[in-house]
């Protein structure tokens, strides 16, 4: 059978299984917060894979290994790094927002804002910020996928796309969170056994652990260690923002601490988000230490996984490695678009509205609503425009400047006002696009930074300091949010 | 109208016999929030500023054609996030 038939039945079948998963969970979601958050549904495993999946793109994947066989181990340290922030994000936030959302009604993550800092202002902005950047991430993930399919399957662009979105877009509408987080449990399986068949056959091919490295020097000298292709402050910021700013920087995994019904659920969750990580990152590492040594010519860096995979190992596992990379974009692309939806219809739709909606029509607009933003990604990665690729750049940057210290600081500091919360906000989002802007006026791209300093440094440093200062020099919150977020007696909470 | 229906984000869930299927099921036993996790945040400090300076050190040449630094500072840092996780996850500190 010829390879791009293999890869296509493979596909098939697993799309079909995708799609029984959702409509099996289908009758799970009775009204649109079950939809959003399956609350108290998910185990350890689906939220600890859910969690670090979501994380985790499909082009991080490709992205990932293409990057690190070009740049060695000067680009390893953010993958350490993304390991960690699984630790990061649930020793920090993950029980302080479980407890809170047993306390008050939290469907996002807009809403722990919105309980918070008390203020309109504060939720549409947040909540803006956070759609203006998913419906490109969504759009570009959509993109690489029927780029895939172009690449792999020979498979007309257009028709790979629809396709391909059509399967995410749809288990989304039908399952909701139940089906989104199962689906990444399976697709974070098939990972895990991928990556623990490839990255030892390349390895070998390359000629063992050591020859790989040695040959890997002679491909590419300055990659062998940390420092030697890229500056020192670029290797020093990329570990430090790929780690603690997914605090702010990604907050569909985030909203995954919403859902536990219970502490050990969260805390086994933690371990198997972290081993998993780890795992994954360990062997993209390897594998695209051993792409540079068994493909030094290869053009598209993007393409080294896949290449590697058709040179190395038998069709029918390359088709479900295949899979596997496509998992990861749809794990992504179905958190991303279930958060974007929840959004509309929780921070922009709800509050709105002259009536309280009722269950089942809340269901319904859920449904309609993650349809209508799917379908306006996948029509927006038809032809996608040139300043899409710059938003999606950016948009991690601009979660984590602008979130990182208004969640973090929220959650465990008493004093941080409605002010205080806004202007850390805005200041930090405000940073970020303005150290972009001088990095273009002094290097003609968005990609290099004044000092090799990224944007997602610069930001997060402003925004505790405009968090901290307005704070201070304005009023107290009002007490029922200090003794709903941190217990009776804490803090100077004003009755309001 | 269902009580549930009426409250808006951020207001407080109703007791465990008023709750509806929206609500979040887990009810807290003692009402107290979780401590500082003071430990997990020093090693969380130890990572970061540890990590950034292995980064700029220059490591002689180890094992495998690598020098110690990847050992050390890559692989070695797996190994800290992993345990450090579990210690967490097993303290709660």
């Amino acid at each position: 059978m010829p390879e791009a038939t293999l890869y296509t039945v493979i596909l098939v079948v697993y799309f079909a299984a995708l799609m029984g998963l959702a409509f099996r969970f289908n009758r799970r979601n009775r009204s649109r917060r079950e939809f959003f958050l399956a609350r108290g549904d998910l185990g350890p495993a689906t939220l600890g894979f859910s969690y670090s999946a979501t994380q985790m793109s499909g082009s991080s994947y490709m992205g990932a290994v293409g990057t690190e066989r070009e740049l060695g181990y000067n680009f390893a340290p953010a993958g350490v790094s993304s390991a960690a922030a699984a630790w990061f994000t649930y020793v920090l936030l993950g029980e302080r927002l479980r407890r809170l959302a047993s306390r008050v009604r939290c469907t996002t993550i807009v809403d722990v804002f919105e309980a918070r800092y008390r203020g309109r202002a504060v939720s549409m902005t947040a909540t803006l910020l956070m759609l203006l950047a998913f419906i490109p991430l969504i759009a570009a993930q959509l993109k690489a996928a029927g780029n895939l399919f172009e690449v792999l399957l020979g498979v007309p662009y257009l028709l790979g796309l629809v396709v391909f979105g059509g399967i995410v877009i749809l288990y989304t509408v039908i399952g909701g969170m139940h089906a989104v987080a199962w689906t990444d449990l399976i697709q974070g399986a098939i990972m895990i056994v991928g990556f623990a068949v490839l990255a030892p056959v390349a390895v070998s091919a390359a000629g063992g652990f050591a020859e790989m490295h040695l040959r890997y020097a002679e491909f590419n000298p300055g990659g062998i260690s940390f420092l030697g292709e890229m500056p020192a402050l670029w290797v020093v910021s990329s570990f430090l923002v790929w780690g603690f700013f997914q605090i702010g920087g990604a907050p569909a995994a985030v909203t995954r601490f919403l859902i536990p019904k219970d502490r050990g659920t969260l805390r086994r969750a933690l371990v198997i988000s972290i081993a998993f990580s780890s795992f994954i990152y360990i062997g993209s590492t390897l594998i695209a230490i051993a792409s540079g040594v068994l493909l030094p010519d290869l053009e598209r860096t993007d393409l080294a996984l896949p290449t590697l995979v058709q040179l190395l190992m038998h069709p029918l596992f390359g088709g479900i490695l295949v899979a596997a990379v496509l998992g990861a974009t749809m794990s992504t692309i179905d958190s991303v678009l279930l958060l974007a939806s929840s959004l509309v219809v929780e921070n922009l739709y709800a509050p709105m509205a002259r009536r309280e909606v009722s269950r089942r029509r809340g269901l319904r607009l859920a449904r309609w609503t993650t349809l209508a933003i799917g379908a306006l990604a996948l029509v927006v990665a038809i032809d996608p425009p040139a300043t899409i690729l710059f938003i999606v750049t950016m948009s991690f940057s601009l979660m984590a400047s602008a979130f990182t210290f208004p969640l973090l600081l929220g959650m465990w500091w008493p004093r941080a006002t409605r002010a205080g919360g806004l202007a850390g906000m805005v200041g930090g989002a405000v940073t970020c696009v303005a150290w972009y802007g001088l990095g273009y006026l002094e290097h003609g791209t968005f990609d290099n930074w004044i000092a090799g300093l990224w944007p997602a440094l610069v930001g997060p440093a402003v925004s505790p300091v405009l968090l901290v200062g307005v704070s201070l020099v304005t009023r107290p919150p009002p007490r029922e949010v200090v003794e709903v977020f941190f217990g009776a007696g804490k803090g100077e909470g004003e009755r309001s | 109208m269902p009580p549930h229906q009426r409250r808006r984000p951020g207001e407080p869930a109703p007791s465990p016999e008023n709750r509806s299927p929206d609500d979040h099921p887990y009810v807290e036993p003692d009402g107290k929030f979780p401590g500082f996790p003071i430990v997990s945040v020093i090693l969380m400090a130890v990572f970061l500023v540890g990590g950034s300076v292995g980064l700029l050190v220059d490591w002689p040449a180890g094992p495998a054609n690598l020098d110690w630094g990847v050992w050390v500072v890559l692989y070695g840092g797996y190994g800290f996030v992993i345990s450090a996780a579990l210690f967490h996850a097993r303290t709660g500190r």
